[in-house]
């Protein structure tokens, strides 16, 4: 248990340690992509599932997502409580009313440059998979599947090197398309440890970098903007 | 009869010559043993403290050096490969690695995955303990109420599937209390480990990666400095040219190395100038080597005999204490010269081995005892590395002065004409002399000597801070300066010195300076703080904690059960406070580890403090905090190690100017007994004229004084003193036996200026700070000191 521990509080650490981008195909999946421009903003509505090793229940979730293409994300809860995430370059914050506090204690571990480049592997990461934007992800190799989820029309299988293996076991991720426009519809994440999150993703939102004040709320753009 | 008794007397002089030498090479083969086999010299600063005594100051200043052994800093190797391609820099680290195994490099390398295996190892004792353990920033959560927040600081980072924290602490660490405590407590760390676990940082457009390790043997240590020029140098260079990368290295050792090789090459060029000036200077006058042979003979006899006495005495030598000791005693150079002066001016008929020595009476004598009663009032400074030095400096000038008696004779001229370029420089010297016979010139010489100084006293600054003492190497000045801006490594030089008996007593004091501390951190007055009671609560605060940590359970601990109807989670394992004791303190990992020192009895633990700022006011506000948290059984110190090198500094400074002025004081009182008050005086006025003269001048080129520039002032006394001395001789004895002999004084005092200048006065060419602050005060003193010696003092009977 320790070791788990451990392993997680390296976890942030870990995620740096990837290597080579080795996106060699899906080139015709990306091009067809409807990337986000720079400074540009995705919205969706998401629900959750994720099954932890020892509850017996999955526990659900549903809320609204949004990504401010190199800012950051916005991972905000609507049921079974309310609650907001922001994930951006400088850390990993829950926000409680107006103020956004860490969710790594004192902000010591912040300080460190190795957490920098890891929170920022993180984030590069997630937006790419959110905008389906496979070729910038380091550290993984990927494979496609068939779809699984109905109404998936392409699936692709991301596998973690090095490091990243003894905390993810795969993600997989299912798209489609809505008015020819592939999007994100559904994420995977196996854990190695045996636990999973199941999250399905509505038709986005996108906003060019000149609807940002459009796209979000004054106390939204604060939360992201650091 | 007469004949008879004078044959006795050579053979008795024989005797005793030959029993000198003997005593001579005995002593040497004792000082070869001591400082060869036994290592009786001391290289560590500490040694120079009063020795016995606590005072405060002696205290703090051995704090410091316990921090500096705990932490190792003089022992540890610190290298950094990088590259544009971190595979190449992999390579090159490993290669590196391979090349130091394959040499006999006294390194041992610190395994990264080793220091983690050790930190993990703690973390999975403390495990045990959790519900003790909080974070700071949990704990003051908690203590105001806040349970809420952490409430939801919880199900946030439950929801969010890139959420590190992930759930797998969900059964035995709700909250995750103890994941942020693992979080907080995590060394400050900019390095990342790869897959097999080796360090390295990505920064400037290169992946870094790093190699460290600490040296099996003294860093110090001549040998050492020599392998690592050897094989560790080439080593890197390899690596920097066929590899592509490059390196940086950090270590005392590289610093020790590249002094010992400025210092070789400063002794080949200055020392080379300076043994060709001298040979050059003697042959060219006297047309001989006799008195070169001589002078180092004497000089020879006076270290061996003054370190045999410091030996016997102390048990063993400071390498400074040696090094000054050894200086002063050059000073018996004046006496070689001025016996083998003498011998020209001898009367040939005479055979007895002691009518040379007759005639430097009581000069030579004087000059000895008047120097040993000026060292030996050191004796009474109570720092073991002034007493040393003054054993050696008295021991060192009776030795040299038995040696000019017994083996002068041996040595004398045979011929009793002057060489001609020593009469003429003598003549020069008398045409001086002739000229300071004025009372104006003499009245002159005293206004610009004063006029100097009081315009140099209004620049008059000291300067004791030990980095401006230090002349490290450029290129690795650069190189540490760049692996700092990497790494983002802070060295802290400041830190409170907790001190108790168990380890319990200090950790709850320590918790509560960290109250204090935050206070002071919040007025920025320091920028943060590391203390083991972060890592290791004590027993009774772990207590405190544990109660709020089941109070947040049994408020809140039903928290999933409320939002997914998940059973409440149980209490799996009963509070045990973890206990630190001197048994287990071995399981604290490096980072934390180098804050404790065991003392026999008692027990210190460090609170590193960094970013203070250098004013008085953040100063005096740690300072009187350590203060108000000291009590009976539990003290407090705040200790700035800089500052308290700066004050060993400041202290061996005014002892030493106390002491130019008792041997002052001293010299006046002598001749005074012996002679008179006005004889006293006109002894030391041309001295004392030197000296304020020569702080002038290093003034007004704003030099601010340092302690090597008083050492050098020190020296300036005790020769300038000799130069007074024989010249008030010369002059007294002329007035009594006027007409009957000629001197050759002034030609000696000027080889014995021109001899010191050379050796000493060249070291104001030096690079390094501190031997060139004592060149530079030499040679200005010893040239004003000589001049106005002779101005003042010499006799003109050969003036041409």
């Amino acid at each position: 248990m320790t070791n788990k521990i451990v392993k997680i509080a390296q976890f942030i650490v870990a995620l740096s340690l990837t290597s080579l981008p080795s996106w060699a195909h899906n080139d015709a999946l990306q091009q067809t992509f409807r990337a986000i421009p720079d400074s540009g903003i995705l919205k969706s509505t998401f629900t959750q599932k994720r099954y932890l090793k020892g509850i017996p229940y999955p526990l659900p979730s549903s809320g609204e997502i949004t990504l401010w293409a190199g800012k950051g994300v916005l991972w905000r809860t609507h049921t079974p409580f309310p609650s907001q995430m922001v994930m951006n370059q400088t850390g990993f914050y829950y926000v409680q009313g107006t103020k956004k506090i860490s969710l790594f204690n004192n902000g010591r571990i912040g300080k460190e440059r190795a957490f920098h480049e890891s929170l920022s592997t993180m984030l590069e990461i997630f937006s790419s998979i959110l905008k389906g934007d496979f070729s910038k992800i380091k550290g993984f190799s990927s494979s496609t599947l068939a779809p699984t989820t109905k109404g998936a029309t392409w699936a692709v299988r991301l596998a973690p090197k090095g490091n990243l293996i003894k905390f993810i076991a795969s993600v997989d991720i299912e798209g489609t398309s809505n008015n020819n426009k592939p999007y994100v519809s559904h994420i995977s994440i196996k854990r190695s440890n045996g636990d999973h999150d199941d999250i399905t993703l509505d038709i986005p939102i996108i906003y060019g970098a000149q609807d940002v004040s459009k796209a979000l709320t004054v106390q939204e753009r604060n939360l992201l903007n650091d | 009869m007469i004949k008879m008794s004078c044959q006795r007397r050579y053979r008795l002089f024989r005797a005793a010559s030959c029993f000198w030498f003997v005593v001579m090479i005995g002593l040497g083969l004792y000082n070869h043993n001591a400082l060869v086999n036994q290592n009786r010299l001391q290289f560590d600063l500490m040694a120079l403290l009063p020795d016995g005594t606590e005072s405060t100051d002696n205290h703090k200043l051995k704090a410091v050096n316990h921090l500096m052994a705990d932490s190792k800093l003089t022992s540890q190797v610190i290298i950094l490969v990088g590259a544009h391609d971190g595979i190449k820099a992999k390579s090159a680290l490993t290669m590196l690695r391979q090349k130091i195994q394959r040499s006999s490099l006294p390194l041992k390398e610190q395994s990264a995955t080793a220091m983690g295996e050790a930190y993990k190892s703690l973390i999975k004792t403390l495990h045990k303990h959790r519900q003790g353990l909080l974070s700071q920033q949990d704990l003051v959560l908690l203590r105001q109420g806040e349970a809420d927040s952490l409430k939801q600081r919880f199900l946030s980072a439950l929801v969010n599937p890139f959420s590190p924290l992930g759930p797998a602490q969900l059964k035995q660490d709700p909250f995750f209390l103890f994941f942020n405590y693992v979080a907080a407590t995590q060394p400050e760390n900019s390095f990342q480990p790869d897959e097999t676990g080796d360090l390295f940082l990505t920064a400037e457009g290169k992946t870094w990666y790093l190699y460290k390790a600490h040296l099996t043997q003294e860093a110090f240590s001549l040998q050492v400095q020599e392998k690592i020029a050897q094989d560790l140098s080439p080593i890197l260079e390899t690596l920097e040219q066929n590899e592509g990368v490059e390196t940086l290295k950090l270590g005392a050792v590289f610093y020790a190395e590249a002094g010992a090789k400025q210092a070789q090459g400063e002794i080949s060029s200055i020392g080379f100038l300076s043994f060709i000036g001298i040979i050059l200077m003697i042959f060219l006058t006297f047309r001989t080597f006799r008195p070169l042979f001589f002078a180092t003979i004497v000089i020879g006899s006076g270290i061996i005999g003054g370190l045999s006495a410091c030996l016997f005495l102390f048990g063993s030598i400071h390498i400074l204490a040696f090094v000054f000791g050894c200086s002063l005693v050059g000073i018996t150079v004046d006496y070689a010269l001025h016996y083998f002066c003498a011998s020209y001016t001898g009367n040939p008929e005479d055979k007895s081995p002691f009518s040379i020595l007759t005639s430097l009476m009581p000069a030579l004598p004087m000059g000895v005892l008047s120097s040993c009663l000026g060292y030996g009032l050191l004796i009474f400074v109570p720092f073991p590395g002034i007493q040393q030095m003054a054993t050696l400096a008295c021991f060192g000038l009776l030795f040299a002065f038995l040696s000019v008696c017994l083996w002068g004779p041996y040595f004398n001229t045979k011929s009793s004409t002057v060489p001609f370029v020593a009469l003429r420089i003598q003549q020069s010297l008398e045409n001086l002399a002739l000229l300071g016979q004025s009372k104006k010139v003499k009245s002159f010489l005293c206004f610009c000597a004063l006029t100097l100084s009081t315009i140099g006293s209004y620049w008059l600054t000291v300067d004791d801070d030990i980095r401006s003492l230090q002349s490290p190497n450029k290129a690795l000045k650069v190189q540490e300066e760049k692996i700092k801006s990497l790494t983002k490594w802070d060295t802290s030089t400041k830190f409170m010195e907790v001190t108790a008996a168990s380890f319990e007593e200090i950790l709850v004091k320590q918790e509560a300076l960290k109250k204090d501390l935050e206070t002071l951190k919040s007025r920025g007055i320091l920028s943060d703080y590391q203390s083991l009671a972060t890592l290791i609560p004590s027993i009774k605060h772990q207590q405190e904690n544990y109660h709020l940590v089941d109070k947040l359970m049994e408020n809140h601990g039903k928290v999933l059960t409320d939002t997914w109807s998940i059973p409440p989670y149980k209490k799996d394992v009963p509070f045990t406070p973890f206990v630190l004791t001197r048994e287990n303190v071995s399981m604290i990992p490096e980072g934390w580890r180098e804050l404790i020192h065991l003392h026999e009895n008692t027990l210190s633990v460090r609170i590193l403090i960094k970013g203070v700022p250098e004013t008085n006011e953040a100063s005096s506000l740690l300072q009187n905090l350590s203060q108000a948290h000291s009590n009976q059984t539990v003290t407090v110190h705040y200790i700035d190690s800089l500052k308290e090198y700066k004050s060993l500094f400041q202290s061996y400074r005014l002892v030493i100017v106390l002491l130019i002025l008792s041997i002052l004081l001293g010299i006046v009182l002598f001749i005074s007994f012996i002679k008179n008050f006005l004889g006293a005086l006109q002894v030391i006025t041309p001295v004392i004229l030197s000296l304020i003269t020569t702080i002038g001048l290093l003034e007004i080129c704003q030099i601010p004084l340092n302690l090597f520039h008083i050492m050098g002032f020190l020296l300036v006394l005790c020769i300038g003193i000799d130069y007074g001395l024989f010249l008030f001789w010369q002059s007294d004895s002329t007035e009594n036996k006027k007409g009957e002999k000629e001197d050759l004084i002034l030609l000696a005092n000027a080889l014995a200026a021109m001899t010191t200048l050379l050796s000493f006065g060249l070291l104001a060419l030096s690079e390094t700070t501190a031997v060139r602050s004592f060149g530079l005060s030499v040679f200005l003193g010893i040239t004003c000191s000589f001049l106005l010696t002779t101005l003042f003092l010499g006799k003109a009977k050969n003036a041409l």
